[in-house]
């Protein structure tokens, strides 16, 4: 059968990575390629032994590879009240079968789970044989794992790194809210000046700068970037946290400690207490913001042990 | 105190085995990560009762020796992970902050 009809995707709220993840996927990416069947010589009976062992509740009817019909639970209850739970499976199965073609994109299959209130389709090749089934349990597994996969992509995306010499520079993307992901960066930063010896006290003075910018994004921006720099011949470390947002109404309060707008959840969390750029502050040599509605920056600068730029003598 | 000694004292199970010898010569006691990142102290034992997977963020960045969660909570695969990760060993008492505070209190300084 041909696909018909509009794809029941709603075009405003999906991602796009999600709908190019359905038009991607192809049906024959996600059946399953073992099909319980039944031939034309089974009775009833048969059928219904055979979703019992396999814990399924159609099966498809074929002569070899070809699809006469498909026979469910349903079916099978008719048969019952027929007394004919031994009488031929073709004469209780449904012949006009809703199939899916193994080439066709993914999104067919979501749609038509939607259009048609089967709990399964046998899925056919081009020459109409039949070569697996497909299922809603079919669909949402073979989605998570592309989602993981996808989620994996971006958030490798969301970190970028060079280093010149034993300098460095490292950007990290905060999104609203994500508390996973925040600390990554200055669990990061830790572990690189260390790696340069640079003094602990120093170390964890650009670790507690860095790890309250980010949670500061996180719990109170839409989301940013956070860089740190580290450069050895100026002998500091700079961390600029430039956000798309809202912005914070009154800086030289939020520059009080305790003052704080963050909500109880985020307070739950063991943040949001009014801290944040206090702490910031403290811990740095230099620092500045600048604020509006369309975003805050920090810029802080701490100072490292000056070091001789190695030129050749 | 050595790790293992302030297990027994609090009747303490480990979520994230580390070494028992490990030496602390301070306790910080704090559901608040801010007030954390803002000690002094180095080489100390940080005491919470919040087990999400900022607590091992925090005592990273701050160098903590291990965490003890408090009232029994316990830890997520996510906090267990990252703490297995970053080589933070974990515990877990029943007793609540303050009889751990309690049991703690008369050993610091006293090593």
């Amino acid at each position: 059968m041909a696909p018909a009809g509009p794809i029941p995707i709603d075009t405003d709220s999906p991602s796009p990575i999600i709908t190019e993840l359905i038009y991607r996927l192809k049906v024959r990416d996600v059946m399953t390629r073992e099909v319980r069947t039944c031939s034309v010589d089974d009775t009833v009976r048969d059928a219904q032994q055979t979703m019992k062992r396999n814990g399924i509740t159609g099966v498809p009817v074929v002569d070899g590879t070809r699809l006469l019909g498909i026979v469910s639970m349903d079916d099978v209850i008719r048969a019952l009240e027929d007394a004919a739970i031994d009488g031929p499976v073709t004469e209780y199965m449904t012949r006009s079968v809703i199939v899916l073609e193994d080439d066709m994109p993914l999104s067919f299959g979501i749609s038509y789970l939607e259009k048609y209130r089967y709990g399964r389709f046998p899925v056919l090749d081009a020459g109409k044989n039949l070569v697996g089934i497909i299922t809603s349990r079919d669909i949402i597994i073979a989605l998570l794992l592309e989602i993981n996969k996808e989620v994996q992509r971006f958030e490798d995306s969301t970190r970028r790194a060079e280093t010149h010499g034993r300098g460095f520079r490292l950007e990290y993307t905060t999104r609203r809210f994500d508390f996973e992901m925040a600390g990554r960066l200055s669990t990061e930063t830790k572990k690189l000046l260390k790696e340069r010896n640079l003094p602990p006290k120093t170390i964890r003075r650009v670790a507690v700068a860095t790890y309250e910018l980010e949670m500061n994004q996180v719990v109170h921006s839409v989301g940013g970037t956070v860089r740190v720099a580290f450069d050895p011949a100026a002998g500091q470390v700079e961390i600029v946290a430039t956000d798309r947002g809202p912005g914070i109404e009154n800086v030289d309060e939020a520059l009080n400690e305790g003052y704080s707008t963050a909500n109880e959840w985020v307070r739950s969390l063991g943040f949001g207490a009014g801290m944040g750029l206090p702490n910031t502050r403290r811990v740095s040599d230099t620092f500045d913001i600048s604020s509006s509605p369309d975003g805050t920056t920090v810029r802080v600068t701490i100072s490292t042990p000056q070091e001789e730029p190695h030129e050749p003598v | 105190m050595t790790l293992s000694e302030c297990a027994d004292l609090v009747n303490a199970s480990w979520i994230v085995p580390g070494d028992g010898s490990i030496e602390f010569h301070d306790v910080v006691v704090s559901d608040l990560m801010s007030d954390v990142l803002v000690t002094e102290h180095d080489d100390f034992l940080l005491v919470t009762s919040l087990a999400s997977e900022q607590v091992v963020r925090t005592a990273d960045i701050v160098d903590a020796r291990a965490v003890l969660l408090a009232n029994g909570k316990q830890a997520q695969p996510a906090l267990r992970n990252l703490a297995e990760t970053q080589g933070i060993p974990l515990l877990t008492s029943e007793l609540s902050t303050f009889d751990i505070c309690r049991a703690l209190a008369g050993c610091k300084g006293h090593p």
